[in-house]
């Protein structure tokens, strides 16, 4: 499989002698969907920006999709790699929700005809064709990143790094998100996403979960794994998604559940049988 | 945003179908037939009455509220007041004899009806101001109104000056309006919870309270504009760079007519300034055929 990104030995500092990311070095297959899990000032949301070029790093090198994340190749960057924000408000640059899918293809130059096709096509994929000249005031916070969301998917962008999207949301809105998500990938499986989410739950149903402290991975596998070592995740504070909690405490009660079942309803069904 | 323009009405009449752009440039052309001088105040007032009857007519068109017009002339009390003051009791200068006393007082100190025809004449352009601005406002949304500003200033362009960017900034300004306004409003409910109060006491402590509230506001605003500029630059924003356009606008058939009538009311009350002005025995046409006064 193709690497999508390739982070070697990354540091970057906001002050001096603080280093907020220490030597991170990672890969990202084509396809995957990475949960990047932490506390706050773990280093998260400054790896992603470190990822887009919107800051520049200090020692390492990273790769996107085998173009350099560096100052020559920003315009290039552009046509690989988008972010959905976590403030819905802050990144609706358009007065309308079709302006602003439009904005990033105005930003290309695309002819007019094209634009609106590629407006329509993606509103209607994210479930808001309906909505196309509301206001940003109409429409709830869900909806908002949806809007961003397709306004990164109509620029033909193939990784999207979502930093904290759905932590301004209600719940129906995470749920929402996950489910565009969950048929994207369906979609097109070579979209790769990076997730950054104080969610538990949404780092389970991740393909692998990379987990930074202190500005260091700390843990990187299948969410299976990685949920195994309750242990070490407690030392660091984070906690165990709840499927995880009540597998280990009927163990621990001699009740034996096969590896497979990683969700509720399975759960349920087998202890049901 | 109501407070600061007539609020957008959601009808889809002729006027709020017409090109921004026609409309923008009929607004200019009507302020300025608005400001003409017609010789003297009994010509002014009969022939800004027929431009008023126009708006009142256009206005009706538009289905402009005949209420809102009225709620923003309440504002306007203060200025008539203000007018009337600087032009009345003010002393005239310049040559006064020929000007027609209503008092003179035991000093030698006059009132003149010149006085006071003028700062009615003011008045009246005012009212016809904000009604010809309520026009524009309550039938184009705003951000029509940045595209044909933006069109406007195009010829700018040649002297290498930044169109784009005045039109992309005045657009995220009135993107963010309505949420600032929101923001606004949710800080004042929590300060209001912790004890802050907006409505009573005096100038100072009232000054001292909105402090309260300008503070986080302008912090939040500055935290906003930081990602709303990450934001921008991830989506390839490059201020400088070549930019398609989403909005196209264009001129139909009922532009063009728009447009000439405009064009028509312009011209006949340029041509009737040019004649109370300087055709000999026009000046007081009104005061010769219907027997006004002329003042």
């Amino acid at each position: 499989m193709k690497e999508a990104i390739r982070v070697e030995h990354l540091y970057f500092s906001y002050e001096k002698g603080v280093e907020t990311l220490k030597d991170i070095s990672f890969n990202v297959n084509k396809g995957e969907y990475v949960a990047l899990i932490g506390h706050n000032g773990s280093g998260k949301s400054t790896l992603s920006k470190l990822l887009c070029y919107l800051l520049p790093a200090d020692k390492g090198q990273i790769f996107v999709d085998d173009i350099e994340v560096k100052e020559e190749n920003e315009s290039l960057l552009r046509k690989k790699i988008g972010i959905v924000f976590q403030n819905p408000d802050n990144q609706f640059i358009g007065s309308t929700v079709e302006d602003d899918i439009a904005f990033g293809l105005e930003n290309r130059n695309i002819p007019r005809e094209e634009m609106v096709r590629l407006v329509h096509e993606f509103a209607s994929k994210v479930g808001m064709i309906k909505y196309l000249n509301k206001s940003p005031d109409e429409l709830s916070g869900g909806q908002k990143q949806r809007v961003a969301i397709a306004g990164i998917l109509a620029l033909g962008l193939k990784i999207i790094i979502f930093d904290e999207a759905t932590s301004m949301l209600d719940p129906e809105g995470v749920e929402d998100i996950k489910k565009l998500i969950m048929e994207m990938k369906k979609e097109d499986p070579e979209l790769t996403f990076i997730s950054i989410t104080h969610d538990i739950e949404e780092a389970y149903i991740s393909d692998r979960v990379i987990i930074l402290n202190k500005g260091e991975i700390f843990l990187d596998g299948k969410p299976n794994e990685v949920f195994q070592k309750e242990d070490l995740l407690k030392s660091i504070g984070l906690d165990i998604p709840f499927i995880m909690k009540v597998k280990s405490s009927l163990k621990d009660k001699n009740v034996q559940i096969p590896n497979e079942i990683n969700n509720i309803e399975e759960l349920s069904d087998y202890l049901c049988k | 945003m109501k407070n600061v323009f007539g609020k957008l009405t959601p009808y889809n009449t002729v006027i709020h179908r017409l090109d921004s752009r026609i409309k923008m440039l009929a607004l200019i052309g009507f302020m300025v037939i608005c400001f003409l001088p017609y010789g003297n105040y009994a010509n002014r007032f009969i022939i800004l009455g027929i431009l008023f009857a126009i708006i009142l007519v256009i206005m009706a068109i538009a289905k402009c509220s005949f209420l809102s017009f009225l709620s923003n002339l309440k504002s306007l009390w203060f200025m008539m007041i203000f007018l009337l003051i600087i032009f009345v009791f003010v002393p005239q200068a310049g040559d006064t004899s020929s000007y027609h006393p209503i008092v003179t007082f035991p000093n030698g100190y006059q009132i003149y009806y010149e006085g006071l025809f003028q700062s009615l004449h003011v008045f009246f352009r005012l009212v016809m101001m904000i009604a010809l601005t309520l026009i524009l406002t309550s039938t184009t949304p705003p951000m029509e109104m940045t595209y044909a500003l933006e069109w406007f200033l195009t010829p700018l362009r040649i002297i290498k000056f930044p169109t784009q960017v005045i039109s992309m900034t005045i657009s995220l300004a009135l993107r963010f309006i309505p949420t600032l306004l929101d923001e606004a409003n949710k800080i004042m409910k929590a300060q209001k919870s912790r004890g802050v109060d907006y409505e009573k006491g005096f100038l100072t402590k009232k000054i001292k309270s909105v402090t309260t509230l300008i503070v986080p506001l302008l912090s939040s605003c500055f935290s906003r504009s930081d990602e709303l500029s990450l934001a921008m630059n991830a989506r390839g924003y490059e201020p400088y760079g070549k930019r398609s356009s989403y909005r196209i606008l264009k001129i139909g058939r009922n532009d063009i007519v728009a447009l000439i009538i405009v064009f028509i009311i312009v011209a006949a009350f340029s041509t009737m300034c040019y004649f109370t002005q300087n055709v000999a025995g026009y000046d007081n046409f009104l005061h010769l055929w219907f027997g006004i006064g002329a003042f």
